[in-house]
């Protein structure tokens, strides 16, 4: 249990989501898997509607007094209307990489571009020892911010998760593999 | 006559005793200490929380846990609905917790060093009842027991070398 930022990194990808089309009337199932080389596995399987019931559980914390709280209750925060306006901003800009960054030192690499219906995020290692993917549907996001003023529409996110199957964020590196996925089976 | 009436009062007093509901705890502090058998029908602990003061019966509850009322309501409802899965499994070297349901039964097993053993089997009905005894944020132990009416066989196993402690309905 000792790499909980990375457990908590694939949960915190619950609201993340990627790209294939929606299913018929089969109920959705998320699943969670963190598997340390030497240490902790965790693997969590639910039914996405339980992950929307729960989410109202969290809506509270990490969406606190009208403004999306990052790094907890006393990180730094950014208004909802700022964000839906960022958004706005960024979806106009069509396909392209919003951000690229190199690091030399690490030697990782971290793109952030919008390809098509995704936001995809990915950081390479060097020689292919850390990889991350992160893709996030358009539509999801249109539908998070699809509300009023201060307001996030996490019911609008989910179901929008909900139409998706397949991998939503993959992370692997030496030692730690994340993988969150949505199908059809418990 | 007398005697068939007194037979068919204790023929009728035993099959009271024989269908009620029973709470069994069985504890077993270790492998040289004497077993300790306390069954107790579930009736006559209803009874008895008859003559407590109503006021020493309604636990208040935190603020915190009052906000998450509503959504544990929910989740138990989403428990009950769902099919049977392994909801979450932790493997930490020699510690497991898994967490699944099985029919009815929210089953939470913790095993830690080989040592120490934690089964609950949790009936989801016995929890959502619970929940709802729950009105504006306050515990209504009466509820809550009469809940256990809800639950059959094994509830809670807790193996601590040779310590055992284990509460079963019947």
């Amino acid at each position: 249990m000792k790499r909980l930022p990375v457990i908590a990194l694939g949960l915190s990808a619950l609201l993340l989501a990627g790209r294939s089309p929606a299913a018929a009337q089969a109920k959705p199932w998320l699943h969670v898997q963190v598997e340390e080389e030497k240490g902790a596995k965790v693997h969590v399987n639910v039914p996405l509607s339980l992950v929307e019931v729960a989410m109202k559980a969290a809506h509270e914390p990490i969406f606190d007094d009208q403004h999306i709280r990052l790094g907890g209750r006393h990180g730094k925060s950014l208004r909802v209307s700022d964000a839906r306006r960022m958004w706005e901003e960024l979806k106009a800009a069509g396909d392209t990489d919003f951000v690229t960054v190199r690091d030399a030192d690490v030697g990782d690499t971290v793109t952030v571009s919008r390809k098509g219906d995704l936001v995809q995020v990915r950081v390479d290692g060097d020689q292919g020892s850390d990889r991350v993917m992160v893709d996030v549907p358009v539509a999801l996001v249109d539908a998070l911010f699809a509300s009023e003023g201060e307001e996030l529409n996490v019911h609008g996110a989910i179901q929008e998760l909900s139409k998706r199957r397949g991998d939503v964020v993959r992370v692997e590196n030496k030692n730690d593999r994340v993988r969150v996925w949505i199908d059809e089976g418990s | 006559m007398l005697i068939k009436i007194a037979g068919a009062t204790l023929l009728a007093a035993g099959a009271g005793l024989a269908s009620m509901d029973y709470v069994v705890v069985d504890v077993r502090p270790d492998r040289d200490a004497p077993r300790i058998i306390v069954p107790v029908p579930l009736l006559a602990a209803e009874a008895a929380l008859n003559f407590v003061p109503d006021r020493d019966l309604r636990v208040d509850m935190d603020e915190d846990a009052k906000r998450f009322l509503p959504v544990a309501r929910e989740l138990a409802g989403e428990l009950r609905a769902m099919p049977d899965a392994e909801i979450v499994t932790v493997e930490d070297g020699s510690d497991t917790v898994r967490v699944a349901k099985r029919g009815d039964v929210l089953e939470i097993r913790v095993r830690s060093g080989g040592r120490e053993q934690v089964d609950v089997n949790l009936p989801i009905d016995c929890l959502a009842e619970v929940l709802e005894s729950i009105g504006s944020g306050r515990l209504d132990v009466r509820r809550a027991v009469s809940a256990l009416h809800q639950a059959e066989g094994t509830i809670v196993e807790v193996r601590n070398g040779e310590e055992h402690v284990k509460v079963s309905v019947w």
